[in-house]
């Protein structure tokens, strides 16, 4: 188990730095940072001062070096706009998205497992086809459409929660069900192919054969093993909320990293995107490596591989 | 017949498919006695598995079965349903099966799944029941049996996996095991070990043993009474010494013929029963081997029931004189096991 | 004889079920056929229906209600947004944009995807892992903020969402190619044209490619539906496609300031994108489970 995490964790090391360069390359390739912060009102000779100053003018691969240096101390730059250590900046809007992004997850998982569970027991029947009817349309669902469904009927029709700001926890309640009924069909729909297949195996054969009764088959032989691949598949989903959180937090006016996106790039603040696409890269590479630990923790067969 | 421990009576499972029902298993019946060893012979396909597990109440999902008595020592099995059968089952009628590779739950260890068996069954310690499955896995021939309860499936060889199902079958010491070509995964060296402890710890417990297969050779060394199936009927049934010194249905002398035997080492050519069995779906009308066998006449079309003496020896054949005149042929030479 | 033999003989002995029958008989297919097909010719009719110019701004007549609201009429069947401009010629117009988005995203990340996850699943090794690490990285990105952050650095344009999407949403292509070449680099005729002495681009052109249609099909359907849900909430954030193109997002995100009072400025271009995402989905999962279905995952 030990080395498995190791050898695990090293491979993590080696994707983060890949990202990281990409990450931090995506902003000079796809533009001309210099021009960017002089903005539209900027000259040749502004955009020349700024390249010198901030260091463009140096081949790319230095200046990665020494970002990734000054990462690596905690130190993401300056906000452009803030004119403020970008990681403060961060910690205090993460808050927000994390919080967000956690109680989506529990809600997609609280929705999605006892529904793939319930349509994977009794496949083509009538939870079976609500399951379905119920993943087709969130896959179809656009976020930030259904967001605004939503704040048309708390607001309008029921005005009974808050639709807009991220103070209290009335506040959240909104963004989670948007952000996890999000995630929601894709677990929903491997749990149930999980549970299906599992109750076809030889071993469940076996469990029925031995007299296990079936609850305990059904809640422990069947679902540890169906569950599987939903661990791996609720890290990335994680992952992608805490994407979404972009779209999510613009329309519900939160406080969170996902708004400063947004925000930030409507600024060109590119100290402050650059650090924000390296941190939500980042979030989703240690997602991931997480989800393989406990995975192998769960499963002995990849544990000993 | 109060001494037998399983009573089935015409025994039939049909199976819905998209091109009609498949009647698996049709008016199989059978007793097995406490403590004896019944083996149920014949190819892929004849229906033997399904007759096992309906046996067992574990039929596939659009499996219908009807019988018209399943007696299991004493108790009605029609009247049991689920709760009750599955008492019965892992209890006292337990079962093994031919893939030892998947059968164990890959994420519990061998230990969570032998004591899960015996506390499904009985309200026992933890303790007690690790002590039992200690024992059981010793008695299987698994050596470091405490450590082994450790370990997962994974960890373990083909052959013992299947020691570890024996094991878990024995663990509430069942009246009845049902072992489903127990041994046909496994290297040949393995089998005959395998076949060896099961006779053992059929003696050692008394348990009353199904032993499903498709190979005559290795029942020839165990088997008090035999059923052969062919397509989903038995077409003979009796005691070994009779079913292998006077086989009177052509499909038993075929399959006889087939054993390989160490008596005719370099045979040119080892015999084989041509083509396949039949599709099972709509109705087979008259005798189901008639296709495939050599003293085949129109009167075969006819329906046939099993004929003679049930204790001893029943076939399902119009032509036994004959038959048996031209097996005494075939046998010439060729030594047969008795 | 095990349940499974027995499933195995039951598959040998059925009658083989006629293709076209499946098609007729599965529901969703048929569904998403229609809604898309639906949509597909309004994007086509587009010119020659639509009552206004979808540009035309006409600020006498600003935010007409539909005609079955108290105010609407049937001069403009679905009302006029804030400028006046009709909403229905917008939405036919709009019918465009996005089916040019997810066809023009599908056919480069297709391409993309399909050459890396070919060059993975036929040589394996090296070449896989590297593959393999290239695809684990993309993933790691997110989507969205990449697309925003390159549009807005890069300006935006239809062209450029088009070309950042496909740069982006290749890796489901990437991996269901690779897995199904995989499968068949090891099958007979594969085997034979190399023992025939076929150049490995051959080999791959004309054996494994054609072999694959029905996974890219799937596969490219159902990266459609995601990159017409991408350039939606990219333009609803107002990067994605420039005003004043009809795009729907970008209809949402003008009508979100009049959420209370005219939600329908908001629900009826809402309504027309859930419709185009779920029958492209219900057409993608249709074709997986008729022609590909180990395409699953």
């Amino acid at each position: 188990m030990l080395q498995y995490t190791l050898r695990r964790l090293a491979s993590a090391v080696i994707l983060m730095l890949f990202v990281s360069f990409v990450a931090f390359a995506l902003v000079f390739t796809a533009g001309d940072p210099a021009a960017s912060i002089a903005g539209e009102g900027g000259t040749a000779a502004d955009a020349e001062r700024i390249r010198s100053v901030y260091g463009f003018d140096r081949p790319l691969v230095l200046q990665y070096a020494s970002w990734l240096g000054r990462v690596l101390q905690g130190d993401l730059g300056q906000s452009i706009y803030f004119n403020q250590p970008v990681t403060s900046i961060l910690i205090e809007r993460f808050q927000a998205t994390m919080l967000l992004g956690v109680l989506a997850l529990c809600f997609a998982l609280l929705l999605a497992i006892p529904l793939g569970i319930a349509a994977g027991r009794w496949p083509n029947s009538i939870v079976d086809r609500v399951a379905l009817l119920f993943a087709v349309v969130g896959q179809a669902m656009p976020t930030f459409w259904f967001a605004l469904l939503l704040i048309i009927l708390f607001s309008v029709t029921f005005p009974i929660l808050p639709t807009s700001g991220g103070e209290t926890w009335r506040h959240m309640i909104l963004p989670t069900i948007v952000l996890g009924y999000f995630a929601a069909p894709a677990i929903m729909r491997l749990t149930r192919s999980g549970m299906i297949a599992a109750l076809e195996t030889d071993f469940i054969r076996t469990a029925r054969a031995m007299g296990i009764p079936s609850s305990k088959i059904l809640s422990s032989y069947a679902l540890r093993n169906a569950l599987l691949p939903v661990v791996s598949l609720a890290a990335a989903q994680f992952g992608f909320m805490l994407a979404g959180s972009v779209v999510v937090e613009s329309v519900f006016a939160i406080h969170g990293a996902g708004r400063l996106v947004w925000e930030s790039i409507l600024r060109s603040d590119l100290p402050t995107i650059q650090a924000l696409v390296l941190c939500f890269s980042m979030f989703y590479v240690v997602l991931t490596l997480v989800a393989d630990i406990i995975n192998a923790w769960l499963d002995p067969r990849i544990r000993d591989a | 017949m109060d001494s037998m421990l399983l009573d089935i009576e015409k025994l039939n499972v049909t199976i819905d498919t998209a091109a009609g029902p498949l009647k698996a298993v049709q008016n199989v019946s059978l007793r097995v006695a406490k403590g004896e060893t019944f083996c149920i012979v014949g190819e892929s396909g004849c229906g033997k598995s399904i007759t096992a597990l309906s046996l067992m109440g574990l039929m596939p999902k659009r499996a219908k079965r009807r019988a018209e008595r399943m007696m299991f020592d004493g108790t009605d099995m029609t009247t049991l349903g689920e709760s009750g059968m599955r008492r019965l089952r892992g209890n006292r009628i337990s079962m093994i099966f031919q893939e030892p590779m998947t059968s164990l739950n890959p994420v519990f260890t061998i230990g969570q799944q032998l004591t899960d068996v015996m506390r499904a069954h009985s309200r026992v310690s933890l303790a007690e029941a690790r002590e039992r499955a200690a024992f059981l896995l010793n008695k299987v021939g698994i050596t470091n049996a405490r450590e082994r309860l450790g370990q997962f499936p994974h960890e373990l060889s083909g052959g013992l996996r299947q020691r570890v199902m024996i094991a878990m079958a024995l663990m509430c010491s069942p009246d009845l095991m049902i072992a489903d070509e127990p041994t046909t995964a496994l290297d040949v060296t393995i089998q005959a070990e395998l076949l060896r402890l099961l006779r053992d710890l059929q003696q050692e417990f008394e348990m009353g043993l199904v032993l499903i297969t498709h190979d005559l050779g290795i029942v020839s060394r165990i088997a008090d009474r035999i059923a052969v199936m062919y397509a989903g009927q038995i077409v003979e049934d009796g005691t070994a010494d009779e079913i292998f010194g006077n086989p009177l249905h052509p499909y038993t002398q075929g399959l006889i013929a087939c054993i390989p035997s160490p008596d005719h080492p370099r045979m040119q050519h080892l015999p084989s029963i041509p083509g396949t069995v039949p599709p099972l779906i709509g109705g087979l009308k008259g005798c189901h081997f008639r296709e495939r066998c050599p003293y085949a006449m129109p009167s075969c079309m006819e329906e046939i029931e099993l004929k003679g003496h049930e204790a001893a020896h029943r076939y399902r054949c119009i032509l036994p004189a004959q038959t048996s005149a031209a097996h005494a042929k075939m046998a010439q030479g060729e030594q047969v096991h008795a | 004889m095990s349940d499974q033999t027995l499933e195995y003989r039951l598959a040998d002995i059925a009658p083989p079920r006629r293709n076209y029958r499946r098609w007729l008989t599965h529901t969703g297919l048929i569904l998403g056929g229609t809604i898309l097909g639906i949509i597909l010719i309004m994007a086509v009719l587009a010119p020659f229906i639509a009552p206004f110019n979808p540009y035309e701004q006409n600020l006498l007549v600003r935010i007409v209600p539909p005609v079955w609201m108290d105010g609407g009429s049937w001069e403009h069947p679905l009302g006029t947004d804030h400028l006046g401009r009709d909403y229905l010629s917008r939405l036919l117009y709009g019918a465009q944009v996005s089916l040019l988005i997810g066809v023009g995203t599908a056919l480069i990340s297709g391409v993309i995807g399909t050459t890396l996850g070919i060059l993975a699943g036929y040589f394996g090794g090296k070449v896989d892992t590297v593959i393999t690490f290239i695809i684990t990285a993309r993933l790691s990105m997110p989507v969205i903020l990449v697309a925003l952050a390159v549009v807005a650095l890069a300006g935006s344009s239809l062209m450029i969402v088009m070309t950042v999407l496909g740069l982006l949403l290749w890796d489901r292509f990437a991996l269901v190619i690779r897995a199904a070449t995989q499968q068949i680099r090891n099958a007979d005729f594969v085997t034979a044209s190399q023992v025939q002495g076929c150049s490995v681009f051959q080999t791959l052109r004309y054996e494994i490619l054609p072999n694959l249609m029905n996974s890219l099909v799937v596969v490219a359907t159902l990266e459609m539906a995601q990159a017409i849900v991408l350039e939606a909430a990219l333009s609803f954030l107002g990067l994605g496609v420039p005003a004043p193109l009809p795009s729907w997002g970008l209809m949402i995100a003008e009508g979100k300031s009049f959420i209370l009072f005219d939600p329908w400025l908001i629900t009826i271009p809402g309504v027309l994108l859930f419709a185009l995402v779920l029958g492209t989905n219900l057409l993608g999962d249709g074709l997986r489970d008729v022609t590909a279905p180990e395409a699953r995952n």
